[in-house]
């Protein structure tokens, strides 16, 4: 089998909650400030809650099949031709994932910091970079993950805290936002911006054990529940709803607006390091994991030949797009809208496929 | 040109990498320490006392030192009267040996100093008979118990067996080296010892025996080179290191294949396991009071003949940012230095990349009053940012150069005197705006900052990239630096130990990575070194807290 | 091992070739912008004002040693401003650019000024859009509405000590906060009231001061002027004084000094400002006192009826200054008294400001902001259209004042003259 070396628990939590976390720096808060208004924050809670819900599914799944991965027990389940169609199009969304994301941050850092250069060089580097180190494995991914994880975590809080001064109590208000159904409803949908959890499945056999999976799973979820809450929370107090809805960057203006004395103004560009450091773990991590699902349903043995093809088929997916409004307005919101498709459903199929057989079993026995 | 479509070839054909990986599990050790432990671990039930029979004190000697595979202790039978067993352990490096030749030897192989003895009485009194007239040596004692004779042996004293009796004499043979031990020349610190190797493998062996005095030290002597048989000796604690290391060690000296191996430079970059990535994944040292801490806390080291340095592995990367000097202060004072090395570090890697992206990329950054002064200073000077910066860079380079290359005192002041007059020369003669003097010299400074050579010449070329990156995409480019780096520095194994091992991945027992812990609370050894024995310290260490007004019950 | 090396041979190669520096600039390679006005220039179109360094006079200066003296009169010639008149900002910018060498460049910006004559039209909507949108424009820009054209305005923004412009606009910008006399209005605020549903912006007021020296004041107060009134002579000529309120992007009214101090104490934002009262014993002296917000005012808003109905509570301490009189207002009684006197001078100054901005319509107190909290969709909040009802919103005021400190004095006995008897 492939050898993808062994991770620890808390080096799949900061791994997963980097991944998970990293779309507040983009456009995806300003959209949903757009659709649920004021209620944002804890939206993104039932989000939470409801890719809780979904990975215990994933989690019973794996327990069901001890000792092998998400892509092994959905052939084991649901036989070999629909377990091949789920893990492919598994592959082909989280493959797609990244290059949302990859084109996402390009877009967001040639309006904000780089507005010369063209996209094609911003994703250039980027697709460069994630293939080179993806020769390395998964093993170092996770460890540089979890290395920067706590530095990371520190400069967010710290954007976070120092836009204090900035934050009014009453732009929470009204608590409702658009109305409650709306709030609820929008909540479950968006669940899969959660789904990134799904890596930790894929990479079953790297975590040692499926308590371990749980274990971080949930964890992680929380962990980035709490982090995007607060980030959109901290937004919704600086920015009144109907203008924090028109930014391309809620968290870059948010940076922008600090302001301590006549030194400590105009800092957000430092605020780039964060965001295209965790923009760079999350985009190598989904790049890896696709592959990695590719070469598992095909049963090839060495993911390295692999790389180069998909890192030409990731930089011409990103170039697909033809604008930053078709980038943000559409796919992201297909990603958002219809990822739990993808990414919590086919697991609940196959875990009731793999109880049936089961029975079946006892009872022919 | 074949050769070029050959690489193209191998290049998009597949070839599946046949190369071992060498790792440190945490179940593969536990068989490996068991078969290891099984003949050596009796000893815990060891008699105290000699036994009458020479052929068991022998074993029991054996089995208590180590012998043979500790290969500095040495053990010589030979025969009394050409009848009587006896035989004498000592440690080469800390006995004398001409003491033991001339004065030990000698006179007991000489059968008619004992012979006219053994002819007067029964052998009921030989060993008092062999001190009041044989032996030629100042100092020795009779000695019952197997405790007290291996503490001397261990101390450079020499140990003598006469079968049939239930004790043993001990002699006074103390002699190690102890001219032409200097003061260490990279590694200085202000309270410890100022003692550093040198270039007799014998005498730095001796100078860490002199610290670690206990059995369980074992010293190997492997050659290497073909031409050119040079010894190195390979230390490690047993029932303390992990066997697993010792043996991929061992493993990997051994099968070199080469003429000459001069010095442990060499051996060094033959033995790493990743020779391609930059970052240390051996460290080294010519203190021996460090040496023996790292050997304590169970790594492995080695010594190359006629190199002044002891090498150790398996190690992490926060240990080349510790400094000698760490060990000797308070812990406050070792937390803020490291952290301290830390930034330096960073600041040596990112700022003239740093200052570069800022004044080509993100201006809104620099507050307005720096900008300004920025802009009127580079007004005139007709070189791009980045061309300026790296001409500075290079001088400075230069000037660090020289100052190695040119001898003594002159160094040190053509480095001074360089620096300055350089500085002032191009700022007056607007080649260089004078905040870049300041960039780059504080990068430079912060560059003598970092303790371990080897890491700090790393990062000095890794800036280079910085730079670059910096010139083509900002803070962009510079965080693809930092994630490529990173990356790639993480996936770096030291024999089996991921270099970034407390924090990444996470271990138990990390109380001394950044942060360090008060001594007294500094309990384990690294976990990621798999240790046979977890413990260094007892728990609590400071037992005087708990037994008030008494000693422990 | 050549296999290992591929990728990273590959990663340097092809960064190599896209390096292309695309928006690498050098630093000397710009203009930047320090401030900006906008007039209304002839035949609907704009005239953009823009100030920047010339690098000129620190520059000879630093190259020949650092003779710091400088030669006195030339600091002026250290900024150049220019004007044009165009159709939108952008062309404005394109067209600047032609006849000034560097690349002007707004990232440093720190004040926008518009002419009054500009936010009275109701036309800054469309001015400011492009600057919002623009990213080089920072949102912690200032903004400040001037009398007169914007032009003069910006011609006349020079430093008066030392020779730093940005420190000088910084620093008069933070008098805000010690004073009370104008707002602190940045650039996004200014956008985001614009779009409020309840509250509407209100913005600095500035002024180029006539230099007069003396006019008479209506009353004693020291703040029932507006910029370009004081009575002041010296100094830079640019002042900043009172607030102009506006109607989403049109501006409708002027507020003093002293009314601006009464907007932010509703607000919550006054941070503290001198205030001088009559003496009420002997009313030909005054008091100054010292003054700040106890805490946040206390609201509580009725939305029942058909019009909102609002209590205001506002808690001021303060420490007095002087006494002129020498009576002992330290303590007992006299206290007691001077904190009613004071409480009731605030009641009246307050009702008379919240009355003249009911009468225009607007919530400039950001009450809107605690009426809120009473709804529970965005849907019922835009429903109620609070901008609408405040017109006819019943408002009681209550001010309390205490007290705290009496400075370095503790007790204030009086002056023995040897004229006593007079």
């Amino acid at each position: 089998m492939i050898k993808e070396g062994k991770i620890g628990q808390s080096e799949a939590i900061h791994l997963v909650t980097i991944a998970i976390t990293t779309k507040v720096f983009f456009t995806s808060p300003a959209a949903l400030m757009k659709i649920v208004g004021t209620s944002g924050w804890y939206v993104t809670l039932i989000s939470a809650a409801m890719a809780m819900l979904g990975f215990t599914f994933i989690y019973l799944l794996l327990k069901e099949f001890p000792d092998r991965d998400l892509i092994e027990a959905y052939e084991k389940s649901v036989g070999r031709l629909m377990g091949f169609i789920f893990s492919l199009s598994l592959g082909g969304f989280i493959l797609f994932t990244t290059s949302i994301r990859v084109r996402e941050f390009a877009e967001v850092l040639k309006v904000y910091t780089l507005p010369l250069s063209p996209p094609s060089f911003i994703t250039g580097i980027f697709v460069i970079t994630i293939a080179a180190l993806c020769f390395l494995g998964f093993e170092p991914i996770a460890r540089f993950a979890r290395l920067v994880g706590y530095v990371l975590i520190f400069a967010f809080l710290v954007v976070i805290l120092s836009g204090i001064k900035n934050y009014e109590i009453h732009r929470i208000a009204p608590l409702f936002g658009y109305g409650l159904g709306k709030t609820i409803l929008h909540g479950m949908v968006r669940s899969s911006g959660y789904g990134e959890v799904i890596i930790l499945a894929v990479m079953a056999k790297s975590l040692q054990g499926t308590q371990h999976i749980k274990k971080a799973g949930f964890l992680s979820i929380g962990l980035s529940g709490i982090l995007i809450s607060l980030s959109i929370l901290a937004y919704t107090l600086t920015f009144h709803y109907s203008v924090a809805q028109e930014f391309t960057s809620p968290m870059y203006e948010l940076a922008g607006l600090i302001r301590y004395g006549r030194f400590f103004q105009r800092f957000d560009p430092i605020f780039i390091f964060l965001w295209s450091i965790s923009t760079f773990i999350s985009a190598l991590v989904f790049f890896y994991t696709s592959i990695s699902i590719y070469c598992k349903i095909f049963r090839i043995q060495d993911i390295r030949p692999i790389i180069l093809p998909f890192a030409v088929l990731l930089f011409a997916l990103t170039m697909i797009g033809k604008d930053s409004e078709d980038i943000v307005i559409g796919h992201v919101h297909i990603i958002r809208n219809y990822g739990w498709l993808f990414l919590f459903v086919p697991p609940v199929i196959a875990l009731i496929a793999a109880k049936i057989r089961k029975k079946g079993l006892i009872e022919s026995a | 040109m074949a050769g070029i479509f050959k690489n193209l070839n191998s290049f998009f054909t597949y070839k599946a990498n046949q190369r071992e990986e060498f790792e440190l599990l945490e179940g593969a050790d536990e068989k490996a320490s068991q078969e290891n432990n099984s003949a050596t671990h009796v000893e815990s039930a060891i008699e105290e006392r000699l036994s009458k029979d020479i052929g068991v004190n022998l074993a029991k000697i054996k089995q208590q030192l180590n012998v043979p595979k500790n290969q500095d202790i040495l053990i010589r039978e030979f025969k009394l009267e050409e009848k009587i067993g006896a035989f004498i352990v000592f440690i080469e490096e800390m006995a004398d040996g001409t003491t033991i030749n001339d004065f030990i030897l000698r006179p007991l192989l000489m059968p008619e100093h004992t012979a006219e003895y053994l002819k007067r009485h029964k052998k009921g009194e030989l060993i008092d008979y062999i001190w009041n007239n044989v032996l030629a040596i100042n100092q020795a004692k009779k000695e019952k118990e197997f405790r007290n004779i291996i503490k001397k042996v261990l101390d450079g004293g020499t140990a003598l067996f006469i079968d049939g009796y239930e004790e043993c004499l001990l002699i006074e043979s103390q002699g190690y080296e102890k001219r032409g031990i200097e003061a260490p020349k990279t590694e200085n610190v202000i309270r410890g010892p100022h003692e550093g190797f040198n270039e007799n493998l014998r005498t730095n062996i001796s100078l860490i025996r002199k610290i670690v005095r206990n059995e369980d030290l074992i010293v190997e002597f492997l050659p290497i080179g073909k031409k050119s048989q040079i010894s190195c000796a390979v230390l490690y604690m047993e029932k303390v290191t992990n066997p697993n290391i010792v043996k991929e060690v061992k493993r990997r000296i051994q099968n070199i294949d080469i003429d000459l191996v001069m010095g442990a430079g060499v051996l060094e970059e033959m033995i790493a396991d990743q020779p391609y990535r930059m970052l240390p994944q051996i460290l080294t040292t010519e203190r021996p009071d460090r040496a023996a801490i790292l050997l304590i806390v169970g790594k492995v080291i080695f010594m190359v003949e006629g190199t002044p340095f002891a090498s150790a592995v398996p190690i992490n990367f926060w240990e080349c940012l510790r400094s000698p000097e760490d060990y000797f202060l308070k812990w406050h004072a070792a937390t803020f230095l490291r952290i301290l090395r830390l930034f330096a570090l960073l600041i040596t890697l990112l700022l003239p990349g740093l200052y570069l992206a800022l004044t080509l990329f993100h201006q809104e950054m620099i507050p307005t009053d720096l900008l300004a002064a920025i802009a009127f200073s580079r007004e005139n000077i007709p070189f791009p940012a980045v061309l300026e910066l790296v001409m500075m860079e290079l001088a400075f380079e230069f000037i660090r150069e020289d100052g190695l290359r040119v001898p003594g005192i002159l160094g040190q002041t053509l480095g001074i005197i360089g620096a300055l007059i350089l500085g002032q020369a191009a700022v007056s003669a607007q080649i260089v705006s004078p905040i870049l003097i300041i960039v780059v010299a504080v990068g430079g400074i912060a560059s003598f900052a970092i303790p371990s050579y080897e890491l700090s010449f790393s990062i000095r070329l890794l800036r280079f990239g910085f730079i670059f990156l910096a010139a083509i995409a900002g803070f962009y480019g510079i965080s693809a630096g930092i994630i490529l780096l990173g990356v790639m520095s993480v996936s770096i194994k030291s024999f089996g130990v991921p270099i970034f091992s407390p924090i990444a991945p996470k271990t138990r027992a990390n109380q001394d990575v950044i942060a360090s812990l008060p001594v007294f609370m500094q309990k384990g050894r690294p976990d990621a070194l798999n240790p046979l024995d977890r413990k260094k310290g007892g728990n609590p260490i400071r037992r005087w807290m708990q037994y008030k007004g008494g000693n422990k019950p | 091992m050549l296999r290992k090396w591929v990728p990273i041979i590959i990663y340097i190669l092809s960064t190599m070739i896209l390096a292309s520096c695309y928006d690498s600039r050098e630093v000397d390679e710009y203009a930047y912008v320090f401030a900006m006005g906008i007039d209304k220039g002839e035949d609907k179109t704009w005239r953009l004002t823009l100030q920047f360094p010339t690098m000129e006079k620190s520059a000879g200066a630093d190259g020949g040693g650092g003779s710091s003296g400088g030669g006195g009169g030339g600091q002026q010639d250290e900024y150049e401003v220019v004007s044009v008149d165009a159709p939108s900002f952008f062309a404005a910018v394109q067209m600047l650019n032609t006849s000034i060498p560097r690349k002007l460049n707004f990232f440093h910006t720190k004040m926008i000024a518009i002419s009054e004559e500009v936010a009275k039209a109701g036309e800054i909507g469309e001015m400011i859009a492009p600057i919002v949108r623009n990213r080089q424009i920072r949102r912690i820009a200032h903004i400040v509405v001037c009398k007169g054209s914007a032009e003069e305005f910006i011609k006349e923004n020079k430093p008066v000590i030392g020779k730093n412009l940005s420190k000088t606009m910084e620093l008069a910008f933070n008098e805000s906060e010690d004073t009370g006399f104008f707002p602190h209005s940045i650039l996004y605020d200014f956008y985001a009231d614009m779009k409020s549903y309840g509250y509407q912006p209100v913005v600095m007021l500035g002024g180029l001061n006539k230099q007069v020296g003396k006019e008479v004041s209506k009353d004693r107060s020291g703040g029932n002027y507006t910029a370009g009134q004081l009575p002041r002579k010296g100094g830079r000529k640019i002042e900043f004084f009172g607030s102009a309120v506006f109607d989403g992007d049109k501006m409708i009214a002027e507020l003093t000094g002293d009314e601006t101090r009464m907007m932010l104490m509703a607000r919550g934002e006054f941070e503290r400002g001198f205030f001088t009262i009559p003496d009420p014993k002997s009313l030909e002296l005054i008091i100054p006192i010292d003054v700040h917000l106890a805490k946040k005012p206390e609201l509580k808003i009725n939305i029942q009826g058909e019009s909102p109905e609002i209590d205001l509570t506002i808690k001021l301490e303060g420490d007095i200054l002087a006494i002129q009189s020498r009576l002992e207002y330290e303590k007992g009684k006299f206290k007691k008294e001077l904190e009613n006197v004071f409480a009731q001078h605030i009641k009246e100054e307050l009702d008379r400001t919240i009355q003249k901005c009911r009468n225009l319509g607007v919530d400039v107190f950001k009450f809107s902001d605690t009426a809120i909290w009473q709804f529970p969709t965005i849907q019922d909040w835009e429903d109620y259209a609070w901008d609408k009802r405040f017109k006819n919103a019943k408002i009681n005021t209550k001010v309390e004042f205490r007290i705290r400190r009496t400075g370095r004095q503790f007790r204030s006995s009086p002056i023995i003259t040897s004229e006593e008897n007079e």
